[in-house]
């Protein structure tokens, strides 16, 4: 079914491929949430398409997990043959309905474009990329075809204003030297 | 093979005498270094490394439960960027 207006969508996974004969579909998460796919969070609709523009309304008939892997069943699609055409489609939802986030945790979308100001005042660039590292998550900062990597830790960030588009950072010697 | 317990881990030793000096000053600052296979002692523990891997150096802020590891492990050198162009629900957290 076609909305008249797109809503703001953000993805939340992409369809790898049919499983079984029902029309189930292995999915793999984008989402830092792991409970985003869990029954009681009541994920019942979510917007199917190869991208945002062209994507669709679907129902989730069922949700589960089998060896690790997502496993969605839509209402829409009963048979292997209508799973099978879903494969590399995008999973979204509605920006509204997007997870609660705790204290200094980001949205990776909201961070790019940022601009970073160090700790004299000084413009050090735009947030290019976010890196997750097994120990923390860097800052990609690219400025003027330099690329610095900060890290997000409280010894290096003072400030991260969402309003404002800006990160401040704290003096940590040594960080722009590479 | 696992490395033999009479010799101790394997620890770099121009990294640890900078570490002790940064430690004995008390001061931070990022530690640029290219020994990859340093194992992280407890003295590591607060400080942050720019760790070679390979291209760039990825800060790496070292915590209690990365004592014993290897400072390698904590900078890939492979890197899954993501699916270009397309806004998910992905976070970043302030370590």
């Amino acid at each position: 079914m076609n909305r008249p207006v797109q809503p703001d969508l953000v993805a939340i996974g992409r369809i790898r491929g049919a499983v079984g004969v029902r029309g189930e579909v292995r999915v793999e998460s984008f989402s830092s949430f792991p409970d985003r796919w869990g029954e009681e969070n009541g994920l019942q609709i979510l917007f199917i398409g190869r991208d945002e523009a062209s994507a669709e309304m679907v129902r989730v008939a069922s949700c589960r997990t089998s060896s690790g892997s997502l496993i969605v069943h839509f209402e829409s699609a009963g048979s292997r043959d209508a799973a099978e055409r879903l494969r590399g489609a995008y999973l979204y939802i509605e920006a509204s309905a997007l997870h609660p986030l705790s204290e200094g945790e980001y949205f990776i979308h909201d961070l790019i474009g940022m601009e970073v100001i160090d700790a004299a005042g000084s413009a050090r660039g735009r947030v290019a990329d976010v890196l997750t590292t097994p120990a923390n998550d860097v800052l990609l900062v690219r400025d003027a075809g330099r690329e610095h990597a900060i890290p997000f830790i409280h010894d290096a960030v003072e400030l991260v204003d969402p309003l404002r588009r800006m990160i401040r950072l704290k003096a940590l010697e040594g960080m722009f030297e590479d | 093979m696992a490395r033999s317990l009479k010799k101790g881990p394997y620890i770099d030793a121009k990294l640890q005498k900078r570490v002790d000096e940064l430690n004995r000053t008390n001061q931070k600052r990022v530690l640029k270094t290219w020994a990859r296979n340093c194992t992280i002692p407890p003295e590591f523990v607060g400080h942050t490394f720019a760790v070679h891997n390979g291209n760039k150096f990825i800060p790496v802020y070292v915590q209690e439960a990365m004592v014993g590891h290897k400072l390698g492990e904590f900078a890939p050198t492979r890197i899954f960027r993501g699916h270009p162009g397309t806004r998910s629900e992905k976070t970043a957290k302030v370590a």
